[in-house]
């Protein structure tokens, strides 16, 4: 038996093993940090007390990338919504923010998903397995995240943070193996 | 759905993919925090050019797709361009330097080589910090031309410090050069108890809460678009489990990092294969480590960190790496036992 | 687009390095130097072009995946795949000259 056949009778197994056919996806080993870019610069987020919320977590056994990636479709599509509309963001007394390396007002949604990445990557690191998932807020944004990551879904105001909340719930109970270690960057502290 | 590849919690690989390549012993440099012993055999016990291509051409045909190329210093050699070639041809092939010795034309023929990737080592962000640690004047400024030489010719540029006493108090300033010089990843390593950096143990190294410190200021004032690399929890991988290493002499190590401590064969007799199913070799792969950390084991899939690390400070293979917060345990990482290799 | 009559095989000096253990595979291309992973579907499409036309693909491909799923959703998912292994260097296309 050929090389070439083996691999496609070894590809056929585990492509019907996994009763789906996979969307095609190349990634550069050294893989990209999704957030690259969309957390605000550092003096910006110091004026605007924005926060950033990382939880590392472990996932199930049998959770593949895939379906971190259609969870955060998700969940990215549940703050998309009119009242978490990007807006020009203001320091914590109010006054407006100029991004120094810009020049320009910066314009971000209060809560924002800043997505989910392998905690190591490691060059040949197997896929899935620990990731940490990034959220960012400022304003009244910080109350917001704090609500959905902490309290059940129907408990919660405004009711358009009920949805988001409840992603939030799918994350915990199908996704994840355990608690998430959570950690608070909050670049208005002394470090 | 299922993944493949975990069995018991334990990654498993049937052979290695990536492997680094100790090219060299020999180096212009005299490094106080060097994990090697450059100049310590004679250049002539190092493998020959014809030895490192057959090997190459062995690692190729058994599945290693990434390779790793150090010293020493890997340029030093007359035939470190036929080697680069020979290796880039056939694998991703990145190169670790002190970048003294590259000029225009040397960074052109990298690029023109296929070198993916160079990792610079800087021991300061200033040149009299460098040059004290490197011992050699003028070593600073010539890295710096090198790293300009290197990106004005599009070769991808991590710049790399070892964290140690003379430079701590740096760290933060060589994060800011890094993003001048145009390098999109600053590396942080850790003092390994290995060469020359293991006899001036007690004048390079820092108490764990110290580095964990710099490391956290580091991490609060990383310039905009510079990948940080760094090895400590929750990253303190024991990544026995896929590495694999070929020493100056051609043989195999397993991991730079133990270079000191094993041998799991000759290259000149023994398939590389072969050297990969080496009892001790096997067991490290396994990971057992008492007391391990959840959270790297998490992150890493293996566990109780770097076994290089463990076994110089507890001289036990299933000892926990003492650089992680979590399995410290109180150790002073300033006070290296003094155990016989 | 791609033609049915072009034909698709590994780029030169690209080295595909299957993975099995972990259902995956990376590829290096030298000529950009870089190393790539890819997922089942692009390994599986790396897998059959072999100098292959698009039509022969197109066949092979759908037999291989057939009780996941339908001819016309193997055929858009072939094409998407076939067109990021071309883009990234992995897969080479020659429009082929034959009658």
């Amino acid at each position: 038996m050929s090389n070439r056949t083996r691999t496609l009778l070894y590809l056929r197994a585990l492509i019907d093993a996994d009763r789906t056919l996979d969307e095609p996806r190349l990634e550069p080993v050294r893989l990209h940090v999704r957030t690259a870019g969309s957390i605000p610069p550092k003096a910006v987020m110091a004026a605007a007390g924005y926060i950033v919320v990382v939880w590392t977590w472990r996932t199930k056994p049998e959770v593949t990338r895939a379906e971190i990636e259609q969870w955060e479709l998700g969940h990215a599509a549940e703050l998309d919504v009119a009242e978490n509309a990007a807006q020009p963001m203001t320091e914590i007394g109010g006054a407006s923010i100029t991004d120094a390396e810009t020049g320009t007002v910066p314009s971000r949604p209060m809560l924002a998903y800043h997505g989910t990445v392998l905690a190591r990557r490691s060059v040949f690191a197997p896929p899935g397995r620990t990731v940490q998932t990034l959220w960012g807020a400022w304003g009244e944004g910080r109350q917001w995240l704090e609500a959905v990551l902490s309290r059940a879904p129907d408990t919660i105001e405004p009711e358009w943070l009920q949805p988001v909340a409840r992603t939030i719930v799918t994350l915990r109970s199908e996704l994840m193996d355990g608690e998430p270690e959570v950690t608070v960057i909050d670049p208005s502290l002394p470090l | 759905m299922s993944t493949p590849g975990e069995v018991s919690g334990t990654p498993w690989m049937a052979r290695p993919m990536k492997l680094t390549l100790c090219l060299t012993a020999r180096c212009p440099l005299d490094c106080r925090a060097c994990y090697a012993d450059c100049g310590a055999r004679p250049a002539a016990d190092e493998l020959d050019t014809a030895t490192w291509l057959r090997l190459i051409d062995e690692l190729a045909a058994n599945g290693v797709i990434n390779v790793f190329v150090e010293g020493g210093e890997p340029l030093a050699r007359d035939d470190a361009a036929a080697i680069l070639a020979h290796a880039a041809a056939r694998m991703f092939t990145t190169l670790r330097t002190h970048a003294v010795t590259i000029d225009d034309a040397t960074a052109a023929r990298l690029a023109d080589l296929g070198i993916g990737r160079v990792y610079v080592d800087l021991m300061g962000a200033e040149a009299a910090t460098h040059d004290a640690m490197v011992g050699a004047p003028g070593s600073f400024a010539a890295a710096i031309d090198g790293i300009a030489a290197l990106r004005r010719h599009g070769v991808p540029v991590s710049l790399l410090v070892i964290l140690c006493r003379p430079n701590v108090a740096e760290l933060r300033a060589l994060a800011r050069l890094a993003a001048a010089v145009g390098a999109d990843e600053f590396g942080v390593l850790r003092l390994y108890p290995l060469g020359r950096a293991r006899r001036a143990w007690s004048t390079l190294a820092l108490a764990l809460d110290e580095q964990m410190a710099a490391l956290a200021g580091l991490a609060a004032d990383l310039p905009a678009g510079l990948r940080l690399m760094q090895s400590w929890h929750p990253n303190d991988a024991n990544c026995c489990w896929q590495n694999a290493a070929i020493d100056p002499y051609g043989h195999a190590i397993g991991c730079p990092y133990l270079r000191d401590y094993v041998d799991y064969g000759d290259l000149r007799t023994t398939p590389w294969l072969e050297t990969w199913n080496h009892p001790l070799y096997r067991r490290l792969r396994a990971g057992r480590v008492d007391g391990h950390c959840p959270d790297c084991a998490s992150s890493q899939l293996t566990r109780g960190g770097c076994r290089s690390t463990a076994y110089a400070f507890h001289g036990r293979w299933d000892a926990p790496d003492p650089f992680c917060v979590t399995m410290n345990k109180g150790t002073d990482l300033r006070v290296l036992p003094d155990r016989p290799l | 687009m791609f033609c049915p009559t072009d034909r698709f095989e590994r780029a030169p000096g690209v080295v595909l390095r299957p993975m099995p253990e972990w259902g995956c595979a990376y590829a290096y291309t030298p000529r950009r130097p870089a190393l790539t992973e890819l997922n089942t579907t692009t390994w599986l499409i790396a897998t059959l072009c072999d100098g292959a036309t698009l039509a022969e693909l197109e066949e092979e491909f759908a037999d291989t995946v057939r009780r996941v799923a339908g001819d016309n959703a193997a055929r858009d998912t072939l094409h998407r795949g076939l067109a990021m292994l071309v883009e990234a260097g992995i897969i080479a296309r020659t429009e082929d000259a034959a009658p």
